[in-house]
């Protein structure tokens, strides 16, 4: 069995709490959500705590998906099954769905946060190239006050964010906006896995144009990475097979990815094309209505 | 008492009766050895090798010693006076590393505190200091001329097909000269003088993966040493044969040492024999106090893995597709120490030719020692790396001869009670009329889409049942009820409901009146080892006859009780018929005999090499699958749509028992065609974590599966069953990897196949350089 070094441990019972004792106990503590990242790694001692502060009570305040005009909140407590679940969600963005279906296993979703995955900040994520693809924004509140930042700020590099030590990401904020669909498409070594690599793509018409299309990528780099080259190619383009190859091959050379154990680099930026191209055709047939 | 209808011959045998240990294991309520407890009890955790080879120069203890709750630290140096090495076959297995290091992950000091925590504290604060020697980390390595050599020195070892002991400390051998720690051949005919008359010869290369059998539940123990007594609970899959290791290791009776192995969290052979336990047991010794021992998965995972292997496979035909003659060598990475590898080589060879008509065959099988963890027992026993090559290079036959691979099997299987090992047991089996139940599910259930799908089928037979000593025993209560003892573990494959069942319906009574205690040295009955399959077959015909024999002493007491002749009695339910219309229950039996309301009946039964069970094997366990997969051609990714599965066996004491191994089975197969490979770079693994290794999830459960019995009653168990919970596994990466092959038209060389290396096959780019060869540097 493995045991993790000693450790205090405290219950936050609301927001304004957990900012306070985040306050209090500074950078030798960390908040814990679904704890499938953290636990793991105070278990192998990579991650060496003083003090740990459940924020599992804050399901209540920051639990929660509200589709607002122009706006979509998504609070941080919200666990991948009421994503998966939320049939608002899927309708204004079913790249959550498709993503929800791919991430781990129902044990993982009925614990794991929205919130949670995005500060974990692996490269290989899913809903962090899901929020990068959609342009969402991530509002981080501490003692001095709340900010809002982009998904390019909010990433620093691996594990890394710009949430500070004695501040909690509250929310995460999508625009919508109309005559848009999305899609998600990853490769995995098997059912559950983190990605080899994964896509996101959104598109938006207008008429028979693309008035504006995304894509964020997913294990090709220090931390899921959005490609606006391919969203200046293709804007204002008529959706063609031949539209989609361009934009797949700028994804392949715009992206970073690594040689490990879950494949090579050439590899990797096959899957990058490939995958890119999946995702921008079946966010574009969703557009026009193909239910797939 | 159900009763029987038309067509059944059974009350309890051959029924889907509810397992008894269902309901506990899914409320969490059933006891596994890690929830033990024991007043007073010390928990121990494992200081490590970090390195592969390397002499040990000296080991601080100091530092550790003077930490809060630490009782003690325990080295090589403290087992003085002990036996201090292990292994049933080889006993070149030292508890504590002394001298020498020879893996990555080999236990070298023993911290042992009042709790997990402060043991867990204090291991980095042991100084163990090296000086590096240089490794072989592939069995490769350790066959190049001049390697350096694992084990110096020979241990004398038990002869894998007598099984006879290993002398107790006179086993001081002659100096190695190479690696091999085992090699096993078999030979008839002429094979060489084939080659040049055959109308095809065709070759192949597979490589077989290093595997983790990943037992849920991770390896551990409780023990207890005390007053020349030593008492140990573990994960033992074979209980009686780490008692006589222990027993050897301390110098003790058999008797005064007992094994108990509770309900196994998993164990797919990697809990077979010694592991744990002797860590365990001398930490207990040295300190005086009960010390459990629990080992996370890592450690789990270089404690035992399975072999990996190199098969080439030639085989010769003539114009007709008949095989004239087949050669291959096998080649396993045993990792660091023997363990049972010598007996999985030596099954590998008798495997790996396939249930086919050979007459020329020439086989050579080694077992190398490397500077890997220890490889043992693995779920199918050898046959997974040598079927996957043999019947891969049918396949490629067939292509080659342009006859259909069913047919061409059809040309060349055994027929029933043919012998596929020369002067051994014929095969209890009608391999093609498997065959043939295989080919029609797969038709019949084919998809309308044929677009990058193919389906693709294999078979392979197992000499299984190991060898045939087992006992059992009933005791017949005084109100009637039934306890049954046996030795045999319950580690999840079903035997609890499988004896119940066999001693319900011998003895006539409900089944919800017997119950089943298994697996404690020092009171159920003896049996060898829970492995090969046996349980259903050969404890079960131990059971059998303790049963026959407790019915035969109470109609002996029924007749003295009732002033009869025991001829006059007639069997009824739970009881007897007396003459003239009367009937007598067995628990009036006990009571009118013992003149109390009191005492107990005992049946004995015994089993050996003799009878039924004389020939070797007792039985042929049959692996007959089939699956249809449908390939990605842009991603490489393979989906296994179709799963057949035929259990040959003999009868099903419990059909959905017999078909739920199977399809455990074939799932643990298609995690190593498709998942599953520990990787070394280097001296260490890169994946020790179930994290980054990977096995099967529910939802890569094939889409459709047909899993068929055929039961001809031609096994020698009870009502002509056979084994069962291996088969499936033995054929099915020798399946998937033909599929693929059909698919994409190029031959896959290893498995398992990931998304990379059937992209890699489909664009001919020349081999994976990230999972498939070892020399290439990585990142991350």
């Amino acid at each position: 069995m493995q045991v993790p070094a000693p450790f205090e441990y405290e219950r936050a019972t609301g927001v304004d709490d957990a900012i306070a004792l985040l306050d209090r106990l500074g950078s030798a503590a960390r908040l814990v959500a679904g704890g499938h990242s953290l636990l793991p790694m105070m278990k192998l001692r990579l991650a060496n705590l003083e003090y740990l502060i459940d924020i599992n009570d804050l399901h209540g305040e920051l639990g929660y998906i509200e589709v607002e005009p122009g706006q979509l909140r998504v609070g941080s407590m919200t666990r991948h099954r009421e994503l998966l679940e939320s049939d608002p969600l899927a309708e204004a963005f079913p790249i959550f769905r498709d993503a929800e279906r791919v991430i781990a296993d129902p044990v993982v979703r009925n614990r794991g946060t929205i919130g949670g995955s995005l500060c974990q900040a692996d490269p290989s994520e899913d809903l962090s190239a899901v929020c990068t693809t959609l342009d969402a924004s991530c509002l981080i509140r501490g003692s001095s006050g709340s900010r809002e930042v982009t998904m390019a700020e909010f990433y620093r590099g691996p594990y890394e964010t710009a949430v500070g030590d004695d501040e909690i990401l509250i929310e995460i904020r999508i625009p919508v906006r109309p005559n848009g669909s999305s899609a998600y498409e990853k490769v995995e070594r098997r059912a559950g896995d983190w990605a080899v690599v994964s896509c996101g793509a959104a598109v938006w018409m207008d008429g028979d144009v693309i008035s504006d299309a995304r894509v964020g990528l997913a294990a090709v780099g220090p931390n899921t990475t959005g490609i606006p080259a391919i969203s200046e190619a293709l804007r204002g383009k008529v959706p063609s097979e031949d539209l989609y190859a361009e934009a797949g091959a700028i994804a392949a050379e715009n992206c970073t990815p690594s040689t490990d154990m879950r494949g090579s680099a050439e590899y990797k930026r096959h899957l990058a094309n490939e995958l890119t191209r999946r995702a921008l055709r079946r966010s574009t047939a969703r557009i026009h209505g193909q239910g797939v | 008492m159900p009763d029987l209808e038309p067509g059944q011959t059974h009350l309890h045998a051959g029924r889907s009766v509810l397992r008894p240990d269902l309901i506990e294991k899914v409320t969490g309520a059933a006891q596994y050895c890690v929830d033990i407890r024991r007043s007073g009890m010390l928990h121990a955790k494992i200081v490590r090798s970090r390195r592969a080879h390397a002499r040990i120069a000296s080991i601080d203890t100091s530092a550790a010693r003077a930490m809060s709750g630490v009782v003690a630290v325990i080295v090589a140096s403290d087992l003085a006076g002990l036996f201090a090495r292990f292994g049933h076959i080889v006993p070149d297995h030292e508890i504590l590393a002394s001298g020498k290091v020879r893996y990555y992950g080999e236990p070298v000091a023993i911290v042992v505190a009042d709790t997990e925590a402060a043991a867990s504290d204090a291991l980095d604060y042991v100084d163990v200091d090296y000086e590096d020697l240089p490794a072989v980390m592939s069995a490769e390595e350790a066959l190049a001329p001049g390697a350096p050599l694992v084990h110096e020195e020979q241990h004398r070892r038990v002869d894998v097909d007598s099984l006879s002991p290993v002398e107790t400390g006179a086993d001081q051998g002659e100096l190695r000269t190479s690696n091999v720690a085992h090699e096993a051949t078999l030979e008839w005919g002429d094979v060489d003088s084939v080659w040049p008359v055959a109308a095809a010869v065709v070759e192949n290369r597979m490589h077989y993966p290093m595997l983790y059998a990943y037992a849920m539940e991770p390896y551990n123990a409780v023990a207890s040493f005390d007053e020349g007594r030593l008492e140990v609970d573990s994960t033992a899959q074979h209980p009686f044969m780490v008692r006589d290791d222990l027993a050897r290791i301390f110098s003790l009776p058999l008797a005064a040492v007992t094994v108990r192995a509770p309900y196994l969290g998993g164990g797919y052979g990697s809990k077979s024999y010694t592991k744990v336990e002797p860590l365990a047991a001398v930490a207990s010794w040295r300190t005086g106090r009960p010390v459990k021992l629990v080992l996370d998965v890592e450690e789990s995972i270089y404690t035992t893995r399975a072999d990996s292997a190199e098969v080439h496979v030639r085989s010769a035909f003539d114009d007709q597709g008949h095989i004239l003659a087949r050669e291959i060598d096998i080649v396993m990475d045993s990792g660091a120490y023997a363990d049972n590898s010598p007996l999985v080589v030596a099954k590998s060879v008798n495997r790996s030719f396939g249930p086919y008509r050979v007459p020329n065959l020439r086989v050579r099988g080694r077992s190398v020692y490397t500077n890997t963890s220890p490889a043992s027992s693995y779920r199918g026993f050898g046959a997974p790396q040598g079927v996957l090559a043999g019947e891969t290079n049918l396949e490629q036959a067939a292509d080659r001869l342009g006859i259909d691979s069913a047919e061409l099997r059809r040309r060349n299987l055994v027929r029933p009670g043919e012998e596929i090992l020369h002067g051994k047991r014929g095969i209890d089996a009608d391999l093609p009329a498997d065959l043939e139940m295989v080919v029609g599910a797969l038709r019949e259930h084919a998809p309308e889409d044929q677009s990058w799908f193919a389906s693709a089928m294999a078979c392979s037979a197992s000499d299984a049942g190991a060898f045939p000593v087992s006992t059992a025993t009933v005791r017949v209560q005084a109100d009637g009820s039934v306890i049954v003892l046996s030795g045999s573990t319950e580690m999840g494959q079903g035997s609890r409901s499988a004896l119940a069942q066999i001693a319900a319906e011998e003895l006539r009574v409900e089944l919800r009146v017997v119950t089943v205690r298994q697996s404690d040295t020092g009171a159920t009955a003896y049996e060898r080892t829970t492995g090969a399959s046996r349980t259903t077959t050969l404890t079960g015909l131990a059971l059998q006859r303790a049963c026959q024999d407790a019915l035969s002493k109470l109609r002996s007491m029924a007749a003295e009780v009732k002033g009869c002749s025991a001829d006059e009695i007639a069997p009824s339910p739970a009881g007897f018929a007396l003459p003239g219309g009367d009937t007598i229950s067995y628990g009036e039996v006990v009571r009118s005999w013992f003149g109390a309301a009191a005492g107990e009946v005992t049946g004995i039964g015994l089993l050996r090499r003799e009878g039924a069970t004389a020939k070797m094997p007792p039985f042929w366990e049959i692996g007959m699958i089939g699956v249809g997969c449908r390939i990605d051609p842009a991603t490489g990714a393979i989906a296994v749509e179709q799963l057949v599965t035929v259990g040959d066996v003999g009868f099903a004491i419990n059909p959905q028992a017999v078909e739920a191994q199977d399809l455990g089975a074939a799932t643990q197969g298609l995690g190593c065609a498709l998942f599953e490979e520990l990787l070394y770079d280097g001296p260490q693994l890169m994946n020790p974590n179930i994290v980054d290794y990977r096995v099967p999830r529910m939802r890569d459960l094939p889409g459709r599966i047909d899993a068929m019995l055929a039961e001809r009653r031609d096994g020698v168990g009870p009502y002509g069953a056979k084994g069962s919970g291996e088969g499936a596994l033995n054929p099915i990466a020798a399946a998937v990897a033909t599929a693929v092959a059909r698919v994409v038209g190029r031959w896959p060389d290893r498995v398992p196949l990931t998304p990379e290396r059937v992209w890699r096959l489909i664009n001919e780019t020349g081999p994976d350089d990230t999972t498939g060869d070892r020399s290439s540097p990585r990142e991350g």
